[in-house]
């Protein structure tokens, strides 16, 4: 019999959930005892480092590396010439690209070789922008292409069922549903607002890119061992061992420790990803640990977000019902083409705005160019740059309504039940709403009220420094249709410990393990732990992302309720009925001190007791013969999930306003106030998400305010090389307060609990631009909103 | 993040200032002197300049130490080893001389604050991105404050570059207690001499010779009827160097203005010092007119660089922002 666990949302009852706890790992973290990648010296492991290429694009005609060869100390120099696989054709397309590595005993020896090295460049034209990309004459950047511009495809869907699902989907280049052209003919308002920019800015870097590879086979076993941070230890384990044809079963991954919030360490196996291959391959060569990092500069130079260029049209109803949407989206793909995720941010508007929308059409393209980095799509799942425009759009729509904006978003925002427009499977489903709660908390904090004046207001505002707000909603497309296990363990003592390869992710996986286990259980929080780290640890999901605590605390739960079915019981033997025989399972309760009947919570059967039924270890008079730390009793669950028809996707739902000032004589953006807020289902650890939705806000809307990638125009190099250049805000430059908003609905969790985490960015640009707008009366579209913008805006330079 | 190998180099723990000046003689230019050490250390770890430093030279373990602040017969006298947070905290600094108290104060964050020194912010190099291009990334860019031919601003992107004073050389003037420093008419002493700030500086860095050393800054108190005033506008409060900044000491006795010093940072290679605009105070009665006149004179002789596709925005807004700046500076609007 499998006990039936009753959510119960909202009732206060639960004992552990809602608590503010710190961080699992958060000391360890601070005081410089957690072991990353880095960290890890397998014995005799050697030194790698690698020579970027100062041009944005050319041919490497030869290399001269011999003066390299000879340092001492120096023992593999790898280059297109001799290993092909890793660097895969002899040619460089964009500035900083890697073109050589040195293997070597130290890394001052390594540095010192890379100096050492001479290569011949062939120059090739080059153009490191989007927009000159899309340009008549501009060089093509990739092989065999007559465009930089690539139209994608799309799922268009049709046949509407009565249940507001579609029922057949078709992939083209125009994607959506309906028929827009038609719809916007019907409409009594039309907006269209053209070219609007979201700049390249720096992915966070959540922790350290590189690799250790610690090839230990001398035979056709090839067993591998990597030392990695990562997010989705199984997936990069699997893309390591296929740059070598290693068998996955003989290849190994350790990583205690991953970075948290969003951004997912997936870049080994990309195209353009040279650590891991330098890596794998120099260790397979030597026999001998290696150990490939890259430095500060280079990691800066690596991980970017992507720009983008929209044109949005949108037709509205005179009471605000959007009745048709038709949008263009490009986006910089750089020299890779490649992403699961770059489909989200296409989709957004399609999810975040289908509340009465019948008919939306989208095309969407991806333009390369000659420009550094590689492209991490998972911020905000890709969806950041769809919602800037949209939300700015938005804006726009409001005001030619004469609405408020608040109130035209909550009649068209997100509804329960509604199609993805971008996964494959058409029917999958938003699992629940709750925009309109999160613009009402929101709207209460910022005071919206009493600040907003109105479309009428913004004109009449004086002085030099004129105050501004703006609002905005968030989606997070989400993901999460992996696989996911975990192990659970109690032990007679009354602790438990969860065993999963989790990384850090949702409400703070692995914390949100550890507390829905205790929930179920009973148990202080503070009597549990989770081990984790490596893929000796059961499976988890590959993307560990916004959907971890929702997709994870599946088969957490079901570990747990089968560790609880199997102590209540061995405890049921200890109360038998009036036949002498255990009693039901659902009339006992177990806590700290035990198990119980739950007609009589103060008869404590203690777990000693209790866990001694496996053995039948007990006297006449029920007491345990062993003593408690004997570790021969266990009680073990297993559990895995894997969704993969009819999915349920959680999404992120959240809302922002911006309060703000603008210095119209100088273009200065002061006094920046957040008020934000997501609707999650559940609540675990009240800490982790408010730190999630600080970080979002700094994030988001510094990339609009000043975060942009610069690139210098004479020779496409990366200017922007170091977080000094280009960096967050902190909660010294924003004042953020936060909403946890718990609207219960999602069936496919035992606690209603919803995404959380990647998403937080997503509100923020579009919220900033917008109260830009109602501050200074000029809309700007193109970000960064950098002071020399705001003053060519107000006409105050030329 | 991961290991940043590190230049080779020889390390002197000098005794005394005469020690660590005969190590600089020694190693010939190619010697640098640490104190906090907080630029010096991203110099090295970038490897932005080939075969430098050879040795560096601790002037921690001078004795008697370079750290004090300290009050004579009206000069403020401050260490050159003074850490900033020390200043920006101090209370002779903030009651006489709030104006160097509030730019230590917004100098980088606390961390950095607390280990960088008065000496080493008077003598940072310069924060241009061509200048400080890291070797690592494809080879450093050899510009002519390098010696090199070119100044790399010019035709590249010259958003936070000079606007004033360049003319070889665009890389803005990082300093913000040099800027204030400037307002207040003070000076730089070195083992050798003592020298007005506004001598000090040059377009390619200062006119400190190879076995020269910072060793005190002397300001005269400022009279009461002295009004001082700092602002520093940049993207970030929590850490940022200057889009620009203006410092200001302005004097004014029976209604005008007896005498004024102005002083703006990050528009030109050196703390410069609006003359212009001093020249339109003196003896004019503060009004919204004169300090608009003030606005327009500090920036007079600007030559913003140009803006160059497809995305460098130029730097002419810098021009906006200057003018404004000093028009506040004497209104005494909006200040920090």
């Amino acid at each position: 019999m499998v006990e039936t666990y009753v959510p119960d949302f909202g009732t206060g009852k639960y004992k552990v959930f809602g608590n503010r706890l710190n961080n699992v790992t958060a000391l360890e973290r601070v005081v410089g005892r957690s072991m990353y990648d880095y960290d890890f010296r397998p014995q005799n492991m050697l030194y790698a480092m690698s020579l970027h290429s100062p041009y944005a694009h050319a041919q490497i005609v030869s290399m001269d590396t011999s003066a390299a060869e000879a340092l001492p100390g120096v023992k593999l120099v790898m280059n297109y010439f001799n290993f092909p696989k890793v660097f895969i054709e002899p040619e460089i397309y964009y500035a900083g690209e890697e073109v050589a590595a040195v293997v070597a005993t130290d890394l001052d020896t390594c540095y010192k070789a890379l100096q050492l090295i001479k290569v011949e460049y062939n120059k090739l034209p080059a153009v490191y922008d989007m927009y000159e990309a899309q340009k008549t004459g501009a060089p093509n950047v990739l092989k065999n292409t007559t465009s930089n511009l690539r139209w994608t495809t799309g799922g268009f869907f049709t046949g509407l069922t009565p249940e507001g699902l579609w029922k057949t989907r078709v992939t083209q280049e125009i994607r959506g549903f309906g028929d827009a052209q038609a719809a916007m003919k019907t409409a009594d308002t039309t907006i269209q607002v053209k070219d609007m920019r979201h700049p390249v800015v720096k992915s966070p870097i959540p922790h350290g890119l590189g690799v250790t590879a610690d090839y230990t086979g001398d035979d056709a076993s090839k067993q591998f061992t990597y030392y990695q941070d990562s997010k989705g230890l199984y997936a990069d384990r699997n893309k390591l061992a296929a740059i070598t044809g290693t068998p996955i079963g003989k290849a190994h991954l350790i990583s205690p420790y991953a970075g948290g919030l969003w951004g997912v360490h997936l870049m080994v196996g990309d195209r353009r990803e040279r650590s891991g291959p330098i890596a794998c391959w120099a260790s397979l060569t030597l026999n001998q640990p290696v150990y490939h990092h890259y430095l500060y500069h280079e990691e800066t130079l690596r991980a970017v977000y992507k720009q983008s260029q929209t044109d949005i049209q949108i037709g509205f109803k005179k009471t605000g019902e959007i009745v048709s949407w038709i949008e263009e989206h490009k986006d910089l793909s750089g020299t890779q083409d490649s992403s699961a995720e770059g489909g989200s941010e296409r989709s957004t508007p399609m999810l975040q705005y289908n509340r009465v929308c019948r008919d939306m059409s989208l095309r969407a393209g991806r333009v390369a160019a000659n420009f550094p980095g590689n492209f991490q799509d998972y911020v905000g799942y890709s969806c950041t740059t769809g919602i800037f425009a949209a939300e700015m759009a938005m804006d726009v729509g409001a005001e030619a309504l004469n609405m408020d904006p608040i109130d035209v978003r909550k009649i068209n925002c997100m509804k329960k039940g509604l199609f993805d427009a971008h996964w494959n499977a058409a029917m999958a489903e938003c699992s629940n709403e709750g925009h309109r709660e999160c613009l009402d908390a929101v709207a209460a904090t910022a005071n919206w009220k009493t600040v907003w004046t109105g479309w009428a207001g913004i004109k009449a505002k004086t002085g030099p420094v004129k105050h501004g707000i703006g609002v905005a909603l968030k989606i997070h497309t989400g993901g999460g249709w992996a696989g996911t296990a975990m192990l659970t363990k109690m032990f007679p003592d009354g602790s438990f410990e969860c065993v999963s390869s989790v990384g850090d992710s949702g409400q703070n996986e692995p914390q949100a393990a550890t507390m829905i286990t205790a929930e179920v259980l009973g148990l202080p929080y503070e009597r549990g732990s989770i081990t984790r780290g490596s893929t000796s640890h059961p499976y988890s999901i590959m993307l560990g992302g916004s959907t971890g605590t929702w997709n994870h605390g599946y088969p957490t739960w079901e570990a747990a309720m089968n560790v609880r079915k199997q102590v209540l019981g061995l405890g049921a033997e200890l109360y038998p009925d009036a036949a002498g025989k255990p009693v039901d399972i659902s009339l006992l309760d177990m806590d700290q001190g035990g198990v119980f009947l739950k007609t009589d919570p103060t008869k404590k059967q203690t777990f000693s007791n209790v866990f001694a039924r496996l053995a039948n270890r007990l006297t006449a008079d029920g007491k345990a013969t062993f003593e408690n730390r004997t570790g021969a009793f266990e009680v073990c669950a297993y559990a895995y999930r894997r969704a993969t028809e009819g999915l349920i996707i959680p999404r992120e739902k959240g809302a922002a306003i911006w309060n703000l000032d603008v210095d119209t004589e100088t273009g200065e953006i002061l006094n920046l106030k957040c008020a934000t807020s997501d609707n999650i289902g559940k609540i675990c650890n009240p800490h982790q998400v408010e730190n999630q939705q600080s970080q979002g806000a700094n994030h988001g809307a510094a990339w609009v305010l000043w975060c942009e990638k610069v690139i210098d125009p004479a020779s496409g190099r990366d200017l922007t090389y170091n977080w000094i250049y280009e960096y967050p805000a902190t909660h010294m430059d924003i004042e953020t307060k936060f909403h946890i908003i718990e609207i219960p609905g999602d069936k496919s969790h035992p606690f209603g609990m919803t995404a959380a985490s990647e998403g937080q960015p997503n509100p923020h640009s579009g919220a900033v631009a917008n109260a830009i707008y109602n501050a200074i009366g000029v809309r700007l579209h193109q970000a960064p909103f950098t002071p020399d913008k705001i003053l060519k805006a107000l006409k105050l330079v030329v | 993040m991961g290991e940043i190998n590190m230049k080779e180099f020889k390390h002197i723990n000098a005794k005394t200032i005469a020690e660590a000046a005969t190590a600089l003689a020694q190693y010939a230019g190619k010697a640098a002197v640490i104190a906090g050490g907080t630029d010096l250390l991203t110099v090295v770890k970038s490897d932005i300049i080939p075969d430098y430093p050879a040795a560096v030279i601790n002037l921690k373990t001078i004795t008697p130490s370079l750290n004090y602040i300290k009050e004579e017969a009206g000069v403020l006298k401050i260490g050159a080893l003074t850490t900033l947070n020390d200043i920006a905290n101090n209370a002779t600094v903030t009651g006489s001389y709030p104006l160097l108290s509030k730019a230590a104060q917004s100098v980088a964050a606390y961390t950095l604050r607390v280990m960088g020194t008065i000496g080493g912010n008077l003598c940072e190099r310069v924060r241009c991105w061509y200048y400080r291009y890291p070797n690592e990334m494809g080879g450093r860019i050899f510009c002519f404050r390098k010696g090199g031919q070119l100044c790399f601003a010019v035709p590249g992107d010259n958003r936070f570059h000079a606007i004033l004073a360049g003319q070889v050389c665009f890389a803005p003037f990082p300093s913000d207690t040099a800027v204030a420093i400037s307002a207040l008419n003070g000076k730089i002493v070195t083992n050798k001499r003592t020298i007005g700030i506004d001598d000090f500086y040059v377009v390619l860095g200062n006119t400190l010779g190879q076995d020269e050393i910072v060793t005190e800054i002397q300001i005269p108190k400022p009279a009461a009827t002295v009004k001082q005033y700092w602002y520093k506008m940049r993207y970030r409060r929590a850490i940022d160097w200057a889009l620009v900044s203006v410092a200001s000491a302005i004097d004014v006795q029976n209604g005008t203005v007896a005498s004024s010093r102005i002083t703006l940072g990050a528009v030109a290679p050196i703390p410069y010092r609006a003359t212009g605009a001093e020249d339109a105070l003196k003896g004019k009665a503060i009004s919204d007119t004169v300090a608009t006149a003030a606005g327009k004179a500090a920036v007079a002789d600007a030559f913003p660089l140009n803006a160059n596709p497809p995305r460098s925005p130029g730097n002419a807004y810098k021009v906006q922002i200057a003018s404004t700046l000093v028009k506040r500076a004497v209104l005494g609007q909006l200040g920090q």
